[in-house]
């Protein structure tokens, strides 16, 4: 299997596809980038307009307790695990075609979760004292209280944030040494050099890594479970009907999953056409992530007919209330949405034309995006907006901050990323090189195969 | 420093500056400025200092030489200021209670004030005092907040400007006068601009100003040297006591020279013997002055009927105590009627069942009536009726049961039977009537009662008194009192605003004065008061708010709240009460009485509690105990008077001819069309209460609107409109129309209307500006509480705010709507049944579980429940009426926000304690309401605290969820686990800048929550811990049973809450949850709440139970 396309592609050149725009970006870097900043500001009004007035400029309410905040949680956090699993799972299984897309998953993961963080800062109200969420020793001996599903959280989420930031950083670390060793500017080679950690590429340097890297890769991959199957407990561990069932953490997992490469697909698609990478990250690569896709898209598609049988097997009234009501309900048509866009959408993948065509998986993973937004919108709200006591129902609509805060978190996401794409590789030159035709021990046996 | 040299010229920045008369004369000569009394001059020592200076500067030195000593000592900047001398008995922290009695419509309730640090923060019942048994109603305990307005009137205000100057050396009169008519120009100039901020304006304001003085200016000389300027204001201006009470009494003295021609009083329906005594000596002093009554909570039409019957004074109770069978006639006499709270607690002792055996004996309470009352509600058979039929109803019953039951009415009757025909009515009611008369005439003697609202009119009060007398119940269960010496009334018919409307009209009228009534808002919109008061020489307004009448007045007097006054109140029940002030008046004001003695003895400041002792004094002189101080303590200290001299005759029944011609003129009923029907407001009751941001907030108990009131309409009318909630309609009586949103409400007659009077003020304060519709507008004075009327869908709609928008319990019946074998609309919250039911089943209430008790499991140990007493509480579902007290209560008691309208709108309400309305019954024409109070159960298996990541609410001990407001980070996440939703989260921070003066309201012994944190009930924590303070002072850790009682339990009304010790199987408490009623709410969780609630049963008559 090839995964780098086109003729010749020498390690040099291999370098230098993938540095070039970063050292020269493409107009549409500038254009996308243009685009995030002015939300990053939105995001950064939001933030100091909540902290001055309280979490009431949303519009969570009683019984509604948990709006777009948490469902934006969920779902940054669900975005982050494709880029644990393409790394780390995918590593051990030695999946060689995950080097072209990994490190950019990674980034993504990394930055997602940082979106994802914010949310359960922020949607407290007192976010001033969000440390108390901490086992911090202290003379009064208040510790959290450990049954709570969100201190649960608190550990999963800075966890899995430090393992992948560490994981990320430890596979940047030979490419950090190239980007220092092109530098032109003073500024570059002290930053690469600092970063780099003295990489000089010898025997034993690539030793220790490798070593490093396996280890991480095994630490990674149980939290690529834990984390969603956690967050999933801030609902399942609860007693509403609609949050309390045991499928969640395998049926978070596989969302979590699906919105991860769907976002991947969003990020990768048009990156790989303005950097002109295509020869890099191929056709092939994208059809193995269309492939996850489909996978795990059933899967939610299972876990949602799973519910409602649930519901209606176990005989529980609440239970199937809950069910009914999400889908013929007040919010049936984010119900509706959420079905369309994540259960009937990527059975499109079946299609190979459209599971090879850029374009269409374009699309389809906005597509993704927005139906497991939905799932999180649905699962969250549907659920508190009717639940035992008839006489406290109500309804939850969001307001301009609401929104303001899910566009402000895609600006903070978006400018992260596209500052990684500026200042880092994205393409994790050495391992991509592992995997060139020049690099097999073979190349050049076969007759003609170079010419 | 040179002194200044007298001979040089004086230069003065104003008047006031210029005045040589001090502002505060009283301390004499010197004024406040002035420590020394006169005559006793500060001792100058020639050397140039004071004997004083001398010790203050030795002192100082004193205190710095010590500073020297000690390094740095850092005091606080604030002043503080201690008890000069300490009260006796005042313990700092410790509240004192002080009895006192309020009048709430025709309703006098005894109550007991607490007072923290000499302000008082909460209103509790007198236990003592019959009328309100140690329970209160809503508007009782709102009126603290009243007392706290920061929108009361503070000064006086009038259309007349008035300046007085003093002359210096050598000017002469007309130097004087223009010297006035500059200044009073220069200060109009002023108020404009700052008013208008535009120069123009005020410029023009002082040309006519100018001009005003030299057309209609009055000057006063006192003196040669001192002169006084009256003339025309711009408009309605501040102004200062001295001169408003200047005013006063010279109005009143031109009065008392022409015996009161032309001179007219409008007064409240006043309940207090010395207010009626000094009424009369008015009417004694001035034989040719009018006075009115405008009130619209007067209980006219009880008054007229009794007092034809059994002479003028005579009053109208009834008692519940031992009747079976009641039938109420458009009377909601557990919510709104006279002796609301009496009558509650007498109905639902009544309805107290322990066991099945005793269903025989529980009363059956039947409602006729337009809208859905709570009485309506707590009703076995209602029957939605118009208003206007009601009175036809009541005839109907009443020749059935001398027709088909032979029922005999007394002698004195005959002439009343005479007067009665047998109405046509419909099937329905007909059947409704047979059964009603069947089983009344079977409940034995005096053990039924027929009680007539005060919307009927004195027909249907005629009717009901001889159906009451054919029911034997008469002088039993329906008590007339005698003429009592305190009241006596003069015509109640001819002193209405009707006549008020007509004598200004006439002319006859030239001076009024409003003490306390605003009947420019609630007069009749046909009367069109506010043009035919503005026809007067002179009108007066004295009142607690600047109100609509306040506003068009030529002098608006503040008066005292009923919390700061003297007075006294007689109860229906013939007992008196000395009210005493809880707090020295706010912005010294007089009290109604204390201006209305005023207005008998021109310029002199009359003292509330001289007037009403003396008129005590002057009762009991002829007895043989005198009033001693003694005697008057103890009067106060139990807030009952006892040993008043009554008259011990017993009510004659006389007056059947008089009632017997009441009876037949009646007006003739609605029977076509729309009928537009009036009833009091739930919150603001008649408009009193329409500034009072608890009420306003509070949920009306049917319609659960806050914030406003609403057209409400049935289904059925809404389905001919077209009409949906909050879309507009118009309303037409007569000439008058509203646009007024409608609300739509099953239980509602066919075809009628209800608006709720007391709503839709506007320019008396921020809480009332923009909630609701006046609905007084549309009244017709001829037909005031019920007419023919006009409905039309409007353009638009309103959002009206319904803190229960939805509610509907297994509304397809136990089986109906099952989905593939699931009800899953099925919710077994409210567990009711009927005596029958009962019987056969005793363990009703605890077979609605969806889930078997075997499979319930807990994920998480209990908390260890150590502590040898453990609280919890049982609610009486039977008893329970609805009526909102225990919310109200609480938000007094815990210090609760009020959030707006817009918060309520979005779920945001603060209620600790919510009544929660279900309907049920397959016909939303007709169906049954039930109410349940729902707040923290206090589970001991909490899903609250599980969830909780910083363990902010945690199980005490003693058995309580605790809220840590300190530790509270606002995740929210137990709102959502708890499946009660009686969590409420401070979303923003609602208790930033509460005005200082409605700080005072606030209870020290509960946190004030700040933005972010969650609260909820805490079973009153704090009244806990004083048990527990006063049971260890008292030498013991246990706390008797009953000597914790939370607010909510305190104000009920019908005593449906019951708390205590439930580790002591003979604390009340106890009792009530063992009996086969008992459950707990959503036990299918295994959430084991501490809170269990008694299941309802209701009493049907066999004969209407099929229909």
């Amino acid at each position: 299997m090839t995964l780098v396309t086109g003729n010749n592609v020498t390690f040099k050149q291999l370098t230098d596809d993938v540095a070039r725009p970063m050292e020269d970006p493409p107009l549409g870097w500038w254009l996308a980038f243009g685009l995030a900043l002015p939300l990053l500001g939105l995001l950064g009004v939001a933030l100091a307009y909540l902290l001055w007035e309280g979490v009431g400029i949303w519009g969570v309410n009683n019984p509604v307790g948990w709006g777009w905040a948490i469902v934006n949680f969920v779902f940054w956090v669900g975005i982050g695990h494709a880029g644990t699993l393409i790394s780390a799972i995918l590593f051990l299984f030695r999946q060689n075609w995950r080097t072209a897309v990994n490190r950019s998953a990674e980034a993504m993961t990394i930055f997602a979760v940082i979106c994802a963080g914010m949310f359960p800062g922020i949607h407290t109200g007192r976010p001033w004292l969000d440390y108390w969420m901490f086992p911090l020793p202290n003379q009064m001996q208040m510790w959290p209280n450990f049954r709570s599903p969100l201190l649960w959280d608190v550990f999963a989420v800075s966890t899995y944030f430090t393992v992948s930031l560490l994981f990320w950083y430890v596979g940047l670390v030979p490419d950090l040494a190239t980007m220092r060793d092109r530098s032109k500017s003073k500024i570059g080679q002290f930053a690469y050099g600092l970063f780099s950690l003295g990489w000089r590429g010898s025997t034993r340097h690539w030793q220790h890594y490798e070593k490093a890297y396996l280890l991480l890769a095994g630490l990674a991959t149980p939290l690529v479970l834990s984390v969603h199957t956690i967050v999933s407990f801030d609902f399942a561990v609860s007693n509403l009907p609609g949050w309390h069932t045991t499928i969640f953490p395998p049926y978070f997992v596989a969302g979590a999953i699906f919105s991860g490469f769907g976002m991947v697909l969003t990020l990768l698609i048009p990156l790989r056409k303005w950097y002109k990478l295509e020869h890099i990250i191929t056709i092939k690569h994208l059809e193995n992530m269309a492939k996850v896709i489909l996978l795990t898209g059933s899967l939610v598609g299972y876990a949602y007919a799973m519910e409602f049988f649930i519901a209606w097997y176990s005989g529980n009234a609440y239970e199937s209330f809950a069910f009914v009501n999400r889908a013929f309900g007040d919010y049936w048509w984010a119900y509706w949405t959420m079905v369309s866009c994540n259960v009937i959408s990527p059975q499109l993948v079946w299609f190979k034309k459209i599971r090879r065509s850029p374009l269409a998986l374009f699309i389809l993973s906005i597509f993704v995006n927005i139906g497991m937004w939905f799932e999180r919108f649905v699962i969250t709200v549907t659920s508190l907006h009717h639940d035992f006591m008839p006489s406290s129902w109500g309804y939850y609509t969001a307001t301009f901050w609401d929104v303001a805060f899910l566009l402000g978190s895609f600006g903070l996401f978006f400018t992260l990323f596209l500052l990684f794409c500026r200042f880092m590789p994205m393409i994790a030159l050495a391992e991509v090189k592992s995997v060139l035709p020049i690099a097999s021990p073979h190349y050049g046996e076969e007759d003609g195969h170079h010419e | 420093m040179t002194k200044p040299n007298d001979t040089l010229k004086q230069y003065w920045r104003s008047l006031n500056d210029r005045k040589s008369k001090p502002k505060l004369a009283v301390l004499g000569q010197g004024g406040a400025a002035q420590e020394f009394p006169p005559g006793a001059d500060e001792l100058v020592i020639s050397s140039g200092t004071s004997r004083r200076k001398f010790l203050g500067i030795l002192g100082a030195s004193t205190a710095l030489a010590g500073l020297e000593g000690c390094g740095y000592v850092r005091k606080p900047r604030e002043n503080i200021m201690p008890f000069d001398k300490r009260p006796e008995d005042l313990v700092p922290g410790d509240p004192i209670m002080y009895a006192t009695a309020l009048q709430i419509g025709g309703t006098v309730l005894g109550v007991l004030v607490e007072n923290q640090d000499g302000r008082p923060t909460k209103i509790e019942g007198n236990p003592n005092h019959i009328s309100s048994g140690g329970a209160t109603d809503v508007w009782a305990q709102a009126t603290i907040l009243d007392l706290y307005d920061p929108e009361r009137s503070r000064a006086p205000r009038s259309t007349v400007s008035v300046m007085s100057a003093d002359a210096v050396e050598g000017e002469d009169e007309a130097a004087l006068k223009g010297l006035l008519s500059a200044e009073t120009c220069a200060a109009t100039y002023d108020r404009v601009l700052s008013d208008t901020n535009s120069v123009d304006a005020a410029l023009k304001a002082r040309t006519a100003c100018e001009a005003r003085v030299q057309e209609s200016g009055r000057y006063e000389f006192t003196s040669p040297q001192s002169a006084t300027l009256w003339v025309d204001a711009e408009g309605q201006i501040d102004s200062d006591w001295g001169s408003a009470y200047k005013a006063l009494d010279e109005l009143s003295k031109s009065a008392a020279k022409t015996s009161g021609e032309g001179f007219g009083l409008v007064v409240p329906h006043s309940m207090s013997p010395t207010f009626t005594a000094k009424l009369r000596e008015f009417t004694a002093r001035m034989p040719k002055a009018r006075t009115y009554v405008c009130d619209p909570t007067t209980p006219v039409s009880s008054l007229l009927t009794a007092e034809a019957l059994a002479g003028g004074g005579a009053r109208v109770s009834y008692h519940l105590s031992r009747v079976r069978r009641i039938l109420a006639l458009d009377s909601d006499f557990l919510g709104t009627e006279t002796d609301h709270v009496r009558l509650s607690r007498e109905f639902s002792m009544t309805r107290r069942l322990s066991s099945p055996d005793e269903g025989g004996n529980m009363s059956r309470l039947y409602a006729v009536e337009p809208t859905m009352s709570i009485t309506g509600g707590s009703a076995d058979h209602r029957l939605p009726m118009r208003g206007s039929q009601v009175a036809d109803f009541a005839a109907l019953v009443a020749v059935l049961l001398m027709n088909e039951f032979k029922l005999k009415p007394s002698a004195a009757a005959v002439p009343m039977v005479k007067a009665l025909k047998a109405p046509k009515m419909t099937p329905e009611a007909e059947r409704f009537a047979a059964a009603v008369a069947k089983d009344l005439s079977a409940a034995g003697k005096s053990r039924a009662v027929v009680i007539p609202g005060e919307r009927q009119d004195p027909a249907t009060h005629a009717i009901a008194f001889l159906l009451n007398d054919l029911l034997g119940s008469l002088g039993q269960s329906v008590g007339t009192l005698p003429a009592s010496l305190h009241y006596t009334t003069t015509n109640y018919a001819a002193r209405t605003v009707n006549s008020l409307a007509t004598d200004l009209q006439g002319g006859t009228l030239k001076h009024l004065v409003c003490l306390g009534t605003n009947p420019v808002y609630e007069a009749p919109g046909s009367l069109k008061m506010g043009e035919a008061l503005d026809k007067l020489e002179t009108l007066v307004h004295a009142g607690y708010r600047n109100d609509e009448t306040g506003q068009r007045a030529n002098w608006h007097i503040p008066l005292s709240h009923a919390l700061e006054a003297w007075g006294d109140l007689e109860s229906n029940e013939g007992v008196v009460s000395i009210c005493q002030p809880q707090i020295e008046p706010m912005f010294d004001t007089p009290s109604a009485l204390e201006l209305l003695a005023r207005i008998l003895e021109p310029g002199k400041a009359a003292n509330g509690m001289t007037l009403v002792r003396g008129h005590w004094e002057s009762m009991v002189a002829s007895t043989r105990r005198p009033l001693t101080e003694k005697v008057w303590r103890r009067w106060l200290h139990d807030g009952i008077a006892t040993g008043v001299p009554r008259d011990g005759r017993p009510a004659s029944r006389s007056g059947y001819g008089v009632v017997a011609k009441i009876a037949s003129v009646r007006a003739a009923p609605v029977d076509k069309g729309i009928e537009v029907g009036f009833n009091l407001d739930y919150s603001t009751y008649g408009g009193r209460f329409a500034n009072n941001g608890w009420m306003q907030e509070l949920p009306d108990p049917t319609s659960k609107l806050v914030w406003d009131n609403a057209a409400i309409i049935g289904p059925q009318l809404a389905s001919s409109l077209g009409a949906s909630d909050g879309d507009m309609l118009t309303v037409k009586v007569g000439d008058s129309a509203i646009m007024v949103p409608c609300w739509i409400v099953p239980g509602q007659a066919r075809n009628t209307v209800s608006l709720s009077l007391g709503q839709g003020r506007r320019g008396i304060g921020t809480v009332a500006d923009g909630a609701g519709f006046d609905a007084y507008q549309l009244i017709d004075a001829k037909s005031p509480a019920f007419a023919a009327g006009e409905v039309s869908l409007g353009a638009g709609s309103k959002q009206l705010v319904s803190t229960q928008d939805w509610g509907s319990l297994d509304p397809d019946g136990p089986d109906g709507n099952a989905v593939l074998g699931v009800n899953y609309k099925e919710r077994t919250i409210y567990r009711e049944t009927d005596v029958e039911g009962f019987k056969k089943d005793p363990n009703f209430a605890q077979k609605g579980d969806l889930m078997p008790k075997t499979r319930l499991e807990s994920l998480w140990d209990h908390p260890n429940l150590e502590s040898r007493q453990q609280w919890g509480m049982s609610i009486d579902l039977n008893a329970c009426t609805g009526c909102n007290t225990c919310t109200i209560a609480c938000q007094a008691e815990n210090n609760i926000p009020v959030v707006g309208k817009e918060m309520c709108a979005n779920g945001r309400e603060m209620h600790w304690i919510r009544l929660d309305r279900y309907y049920t019954g397959s016909d939303e024409n007709n169906p049954e309401v039930v109410f349940q109070p729902v707040g923290c159960q206090h589970c001991e298996a909490a899903p609250c605290e599980t969830v909780c990541p910083v363990a902010a609410t945690v199980h005490s001990p003693d058995g309580m969820n605790d809220m840590v407001y300190n530790r509270c980070i606002g995740t929210r996440y137990c709102a959502n686990n708890c499946p009660y939703k009686v969590r409420r989260f401070n979303y923003f921070n609602f208790n930033l800048d509460i005005d200082p003066i409605a700080q005072m309201q606030k209870n020290p012994d509960v946190t004030i929550r700040f933005r972010g944190v969650m609260e909820k009930c805490s079973y009153c924590v704090q009244r806990i811990s004083q048990a527990r303070i006063d049971a260890h002072v008292a030498g013991t850790d246990e706390i008797k049973d009953g000597a914790v009682v939370t607010a909510c339990q305190q104000a009920c009304p019908a005593s449906a809450i019951t708390f205590g010790d439930i580790a002591n199987p003979e604390s009340a408490v106890s009792k009530q949850k063992q009996l086969s009623r008992s459950y707990t709410l959503l036990a299918d969780l295994n959430t084991l709440p501490r809170t269990s609630y008694l299941g309802r049963v209701r009493n049907p008559n066999p004969d209407l139970k099929d229909a």
